[in-house]
């Protein structure tokens, strides 16, 4: 069985280096197997090969039966490891721009010399970063200036942002920008998100059916108020609740600066970020319940700043 | 207008024809007016012996159509045509042919009976399509409430099809305090709008592509502040228009984009509020991805009427005249 296993992946992997995008090959497969003399009876020894260059002369984290350790990926995109023989499930991570690599359980015999190609994956999904808007309540009518550090192009934005905004704002969070007045300030951008930000083991599925009230409940206990509840839920709702069942994820405060990093002038004393990250679940059978994350409150004291955003993952 | 009296013109048409069916669909009898009606046959000296044209000419498009594809096709072969000035013609051979015309999702598919042509024979065919149902989604209606003190309010939205959601939830009708700034209280809660959203059927009979706009996606939003600005909007309702329909449409080419306003408005909810407001003031919008610029008449933009109790409210539609042929 194993042997056909090899000699199955060893024809996949000729086929597929003809490929030069590869998108079906397996992010895991022995090329070829060799007796290594320099071996005791007891070990094996471990060759693999990255077919990422970018990941050429970096540190890559890889685990054999959950025992962690490092390694440095050669000029050439190489990294060996010996190790005892016998049955072995190893795991690799190479940042957080690629998935994380895991095998099920492989025997590795003692003598022998193993050459494996690794094939990671991009984690980095294009999402559209929708309807962020952000309020602001100073203690007092101040004059506040935000500009939004980001490597992505806002696809929109209003009113209309300028290489940032300067505008007015109220402590009943009334904002006047060019003589108009707003609740809020809106944008919205095309971005290459890494997946692997996403702890897929936490977060929560959820059915379409109790999707609103748990949208309800997760804006009560971050501190949303009903009037910025309404912008959130009926932006959102209506586009999730369709959808038989739903995972998500939030992220929080300083974990939003994935999305765009945001410089306010004075510097509120309060910067409270709230992102949705969502997919539709369509077999329930594959995803394991995932652990209920723990939503922080924030606190409206001084100069509070509320954004909120969220994106549709593919 | 040139629609308005094309479409008279065709109705008059129509009465003729349904009187000449009689006569000549007598064995389809459930058919109320054909879709194909021959209007002439002429005997061309150039062509060929064993060649034929049909020409079909279209009796009621809009000027969208013009110049736009469809596909037809003869004895179940498809093909594409150009619309030009509402006509294709289609070169065969003479005998009987079969044709099956779809222009996109405003009509249903047309289906002809056998048509016989003769050798060198050009036939001219009127064609009337007919529109076919679709069906929508009205998109974020909102509500704001603006009397004159602080006062309760009912409003109940009855609407054309079927409710989908509301926010914060409608029972039969939302029973709300609203103050005259336009905060509305209910079940303790402070709200600046009452949301609904429902799905409903629509026809393009009473949608004239002809008035309206045509614009560039990426000029939306300067061309929405124009309009809405014309129609009274503060700056807070026009945030909450253009944050939600702008980054859908900004990304189209061109844009097709027609305003609907108070009574018109009821084609897709009516509004029952206690009491009753001194105005009110709805504003819907259709629009539709077009591929193609032309210039329909502009519309007359009424302005609201903010004073005494005055309520304003929202929506829209995205339409999709998508050519998704069913075969």
């Amino acid at each position: 069985m194993k042997t056909l296993l090899i000699v199955f992946s060893t024809i996949i992997a000729s086929v597929s280096f003809a490929n030069e995008s590869r998108p079906n090959a397996p992010d895991f497969r022995i090329t070829d197997q060799k007796m290594d003399s320099s071996l005791t009876e007891n070990e094996t020894r471990l060759t693999f090969h990255v077919n990422q260059y970018s990941a050429n002369n970096s540190r890559i984290i890889y685990a054999i039966n959950a025992i962690q350790d490092t390694s440095i990926i050669d000029n050439n995109g190489n990294f060996s490891i010996k190790s005892d023989a016998g049955s072995k499930k190893l795991e690799f991570l190479l940042g957080l721009n690629f998935h994380e690599i895991s095998t099920d359980w492989i025997e590795f015999k003692a003598g022998q010399h193993y050459f494996i190609v690794l094939n990671f994956r991009s984690s980095i999904e294009n999402i559209m970063v929708k309807k962020p808007v952000i309020y602001c309540y100073p203690e007092e009518e101040t004059h506040i200036d935000i500009s939004l550090k980001m490597t992505s192009e806002l696809t929109f934005t209003y009113p209309k942002y300028e290489n940032g905004w300067s505008f007015i704002a109220n402590p009943n969070g009334k904002i006047t920008h060019n003589n108009q007045f707003y609740n809020y300030l809106f944008w919205e951008s095309n971005q290459d998100f890494p997946m692997n930000t996403i702890d897929f083991s936490r977060g929560e599925i959820v059915e379409s059916s109790e999707l609103l009230e748990f949208l309800e409940t997760s804006l009560n206990e971050f501190g949303f108020n009903s009037k910025e509840k309404s912008d959130f839920i009926t932006y959102w709702y209506p586009i999730m609740k369709d959808e038989t069942n739903l995972y998500i994820y939030f992220m929080f405060n300083e974990e939003c600066n994935i999305f765009a990093e945001l410089n306010v002038q004075p510097t509120p004393d309060v910067i409270a970020r709230f992102y949705m990250l969502w997919q539709p679940v369509n077999e329930l059978k594959s995803w394991k319940t995932p652990e209920n994350q723990k939503i922080p409150r924030f606190d409206r004291t001084g100069f509070t700043l509320l954004e909120w955003g969220g994106a549709k993952l593919n | 207008m040139y629609s308005v009296t094309k479409k008279i013109q065709m109705a008059r048409f129509l009465l003729i024809i349904i009187g000449l069916s009689f006569f000549s669909f007598n064995s389809s009898a459930k058919r109320m007016a054909p879709e194909f009606y021959k209007s002439k046959s002429m005997i061309d000296g150039n062509l060929k012996k064993n060649e034929s044209i049909f020409q079909f000419q279209f009796q009621s498009l809009d000027y969208y159509y013009q110049n736009q594809s469809i596909t037809y096709s003869i004895d179940g072969k498809q093909s594409m045509a150009i619309l030009d000035s509402f006509e294709f013609t289609v070169r065969t051979t003479p005998g009987k042919h079969i044709f099956q015309i779809y222009i996109d999702d405003a009509y249903y598919e047309m289906y002809s009976d056998s048509l016989e042509i003769g050798s060198k024979a050009i036939d001219t065919y009127y064609l009337f399509p007919r529109y076919s149902i679709i069906q929508i989604e009205v998109d974020k209606p909102l509500i704001y409430l603006y009397p004159e003190r602080k006062q309760k309010i009912s409003v109940e939205v009855v609407p054309t099809g079927k409710m989908k959601f509301t926010y914060p939830e409608m029972n039969e009708e939302w029973n709300v305090i609203a103050n005259p700034n336009g905060t509305i209280e209910y079940n303790k809660n402070e709200y600046n709008y009452l949301f609904w959203e429902s799905t409903q059927e629509f026809n393009f009979s009473g949608f004239d592509l002809n008035t309206g706009y045509v614009v560039e996606g990426k000029d939306i939003t300067d061309f929405l502040e124009n309009k809405l600005n014309d129609a009274g909007f503060n700056s807070f309702e026009m945030a909450d228009f253009i944050t939600y329909w702008g980054p859908q449409m900004i990304n189209h080419p061109h844009l097709f984009i027609k305003f609907h306003q108070n009574e018109e408005c009821n084609q897709f909810a009516r509004l029952n509020i206690e009491p009753q407001p001194d105005h009110t003031n709805r504003f819907y919008m259709s629009w539709l991805p077009i591929s193609s610029n032309y210039n329909p008449k502009p519309q007359t933009i009424s302005r609201f009427n903010r004073s005494g109790f005055s309520v304003i409210e929202w929506g829209g539609q995205e339409l999709h005249l998508q050519k998704t042929l069913s075969r």
